[in-house]
């Protein structure tokens, strides 16, 4: 097939999202048919779109193109890490060089300018490596399950964390890591001056390259809550924790069940009157306790995965590439990926949260089993 | 100066009082309980070349020199000392470890590639941006032509207010654009290659090019002015712009300039611009150009029915050296690293150096320079 037959195949396939941007970008892929940003740029329509075959047909043409810029290597990465294969993150750390990096200095994180970055093969048994947040607090999270192959290859091992998963990550990783506070939203340490001056350290790593650095994940180790809350304090049906940011209308149907008591995760103000979340460690204290956590592509979802609970991660279309194509993940042993197979449509994943929420009551009849994808 | 706690006591008792107090502080701190870390010291050595202080600049330099060098910043400096002293490949340097701080080049390291001078570009469209000041664009005018020559398109984006005249000396090789860093991030003008600043133009060069003088576009004829004497134009303080701070460039006392204004059978022309320029007023023997000078034609086209040109190290000095006028550049005591060591600059030929020998000495060096034009006047009659 060739370009202006997927072109007009695109087209077909999606009449009915006759926006602009999206004939657009399909006219813009005819006219520069060798540049892979053209093709993720359909691609990327695909994937919102939930139209996983398209999106693979389109992504494959790309993958097979020189990738010669920074931006380019980055799309490939997600589209590699969509695929499962892991040498995606290689190409995602072409992330350091996108303006928007938190290693810009327009931000004040002058790491990248001021130390050397650690290979991943250097020695440093003698030496001190910063392990710098750059990304969400859910990255974060992940990431922490790198801190027990680092450890014992550096001499000192500091963590930037922000000061809202500090306690969690002291509890967890004190013996091993010295942790300072970071915002990790912007990366900016919480210190008068600068990193240069601040942070004394050798080599600095990123957290979101070490998978780059050291390759598949390591095997998994459910970290530990710092106080687990009493399981006694909850009554006798099953006790499932939630987090959703944001249309959580649909969520009803399924809140209105009598058959199981359910909390609301959030941190801050908004979380149950029962429990009042600071930080990640008073909710890490509190899912322990739990039977299941549903939740979006959220902390909350890599906090329930790192602990080891059982975990229902709901994605929407469109989901963060490292989540893959199927209904599990290497990541975390315990989750169980439920999918929106097409934009709007939240019934399906209402009936699969279903299913697997009655599978996890106890009732014998229903083995732990996904509803085959379409 | 060879130990490193004498040297922060000398510093701290020098200039541990005045402004940037705390930063020295911080400094002096940093470099005790990190005595391998060169980045404090030059930090220190930065704060010293701008109070002016060769002396502690070069004891924090020297120091820095003896320790390991691993991360870019710390390279930069040093590779700023190697320029200072000659090394021209610390140009390339310069160039690589820029790309580490500079936002506006890393949105563009997202979208091309750096031309690193071995891939063909006869086929390919290059961006030349230079988006620093107005002296550090024209000197960086030299490697336009030779890096013209190997690529099929040239776009070439430099500060706006240089637009006009860049058009005027490279529009028949380059397309002249306003420096846009957004335009740049966006990739409109669909490239894939680029040089970014003279630092890295420098880089791709092993010497500075072949002078070729650019033009005015409108030049004054020389016979508007009297002939019997010679005509010198004169501009003695850096830009005033905002967020320039007050730089030991200038030479704030119009005083201290009497002994050129007695020189004789000199006309002396006030190629002053921004707030410093009203100072002429003072002068009766200074000429103020009328209409006054806005635009970097009109001080070009002056400059070039000038005999010779007397300035401070600013813009005024590089457009003056690059048209190709004898040109006298007043460097004060820790000028910037480009101007080298000497008397005279592989960048301009006609431009000789002047050079304060002692921290705030213009007096020396303007007698010095008295001196040259008076020579220079006697050799002409």
């Amino acid at each position: 097939m060739n370009v202006h037959e997927l072109a007009a195949h695109c087209r077909t396939r999606h009449e009915s999202a006759d926006d602009a941007a999206w004939l657009e970008s399909i006219q813009m892929l005819e006219r520069e048919p060798t540049n892979p940003d053209r093709f993720y740029r359909v691609a990327e329509r695909c994937w919102q779109l939930g139209d996983v075959d398209l999106w693979q047909r389109v992504a494959q043409v790309a993958l097979g193109l020189p990738h010669v810029t920074h931006r380019q290597r980055f799309q490939r990465g997600g589209t590699k890490l969509a695929l499962g294969d892991w040498s995606g993150w290689l190409d995602r750390e072409s992330r350091i060089f996108h303006p928007e990096h938190s290693s810009c200095p327009s931000e004040g994180w002058y790491i990248r300018w001021t130390k050397r970055p650690w290979d991943g093969k250097e020695n440093i048994h003698e030496k001190t490596i910063l392990l710098a947040p750059d990304g969400s607090h859910g990255d974060c999270l992940q990431m922490m399950r790198y801190i027990s192959v680092v450890a014992p290859m550096a001499g000192h091992v500091i963590l930037g964390v922000d000061p809202e998963l500090i306690t969690f990550a002291q509890h967890n990783f004190g013996s091993v890591v010295t942790t300072v506070p970071c915002d990790v939203r912007h990366s900016v340490p919480l210190t008068p001056r600068g990193v240069e001056l601040s942070i004394q350290c050798h080599r600095y790593a990123w957290l979101m390259s070490l998978p780059a650095l050291l390759g598949g994940p390591p095997p998994f180790v459910p970290l530990c809550a710092p106080q687990p809350a009493a399981r006694r304090a909850f009554d006798h049906r099953p006790q499932v924790g939630f987090d959703w940011t944001e249309q959580s209308d649909w969520l009803a149907p399924l809140l209105d069940r009598d058959d199981m008591q359910w909390h609301r995760l959030q941190l801050g103000d908004k979380g149950d009157e029962s429990a009042r979340f600071e930080t990640f460690a008073d909710i890490a204290n509190y899912i322990v306790s739990l039977d299941c956590v549903v939740s979006a592509d959220t902390a909350i979802a890599h906090l329930a995965g790192t602990l080891g609970v059982r975990t229902l991660l709901i994605l929407p279309v469109g989901a963060d590439p490292r989540w893959g194509l199927e209904d599990t993940t290497p990541w975390y042993p315990s989750m169980r990926l439920i999918r929106q197979r097409t934009p709007g449509n939240w019934a399906g994943v209402i009936d699969e949260l279903a299913i697997q929420l009655d599978a996890k009551a106890g009732t014998p009849e229903h083995q732990v089993q996904s509803v085959p994808r379409q | 100066m060879t130990d490193l706690t004498d040297y922060l006591e000398s510093y701290q008792s020098a200039l541990g009082d005045g402004p940037h107090a705390d930063d020295i502080r911080h400094c002096i701190v940093s470099s005790l309980r990190n005595p391998d870390d060169p980045m404090p010291l030059y930090r220190l050595a930065l704060l010293a070349q701008m109070r002016d202080r060769w002396d502690l600049w070069e004891g924090a330099v020297l120091l820095a020199s003896h320790l390991e060098h691993d991360s870019p910043q710390s390279v930069f400096h040093r590779a700023c000392h190697r320029t200072r002293l000659g090394d021209w490949s610390a140009y390339r340097t310069l160039g690589a470890t820029m790309h580490m701080i500079n936002v506006d080049v890393r949105r563009l390291l997202w979208v091309a590639h750096e031309y690193d001078r071995t891939t063909d570009l006869s086929d390919k469209t290059l961006l030349i941006v230079q988006d620093g000041g107005f002296g550090d664009t024209l000197n960086f005018l030299c490697f336009i032509r030779p890096l013209a020559t190997r690529a099929a398109r040239v776009i070439l984006s430099v500060p706006g207010e240089l637009v006009e005249f860049v058009t005027h000396n490279f529009g028949d090789c380059a397309q002249v654009v306003p420096f846009d860093a957004n335009a740049v991030y966006e990739n409109v003008y669909h490239v894939t290659e680029y040089v970014w600043g003279w630092w890295s133009a420098a880089g791709l060069f092993e010497g500075v090019p072949l002078f070729e003088p650019l033009r005015a576009p409108h030049p004054i004829p020389r016979s508007t002015f009297d002939t019997r004497s010679r005509q010198v134009g004169i501009c003695w303080a850096a830009s005033d712009l905002p967020g320039n701070p007050p730089s030991p460039r200038s030479i704030n006392d119009l005083a201290l300039l009497e002994p050129l204004f007695s020189l004789q059978r000199i006309e002396w022309h006030s190629l002053q611009v921004g707030a410093s320029a009203s100072h002429a007023e003072r002068c009766p023997q200074l000429r103020r150009p009328d209409p006054p000078l806005i635009t970097f034609e009109d001080t070009a086209n002056l400059i070039a029915g000038l005999d010779a040109v007397v300035s401070v190290d600013t813009a005024v000095c590089h457009l003056a050296g690059r048209l190709g006028i004898p040109t006298f550049t007043l460097l004060h005591y820790v000028a910037d690293d480009r101007w080298g060591l000497g008397g005279t600059t592989a960048w301009y030929p006609t431009m000789r150096l002047i050079r304060e020998h002692r921290r705030d000495d213009w007096p020396s060096a303007i007698g010095e320079l008295a001196h040259h034009l008076q020579a220079a006047g006697d050799r002409s009659s």
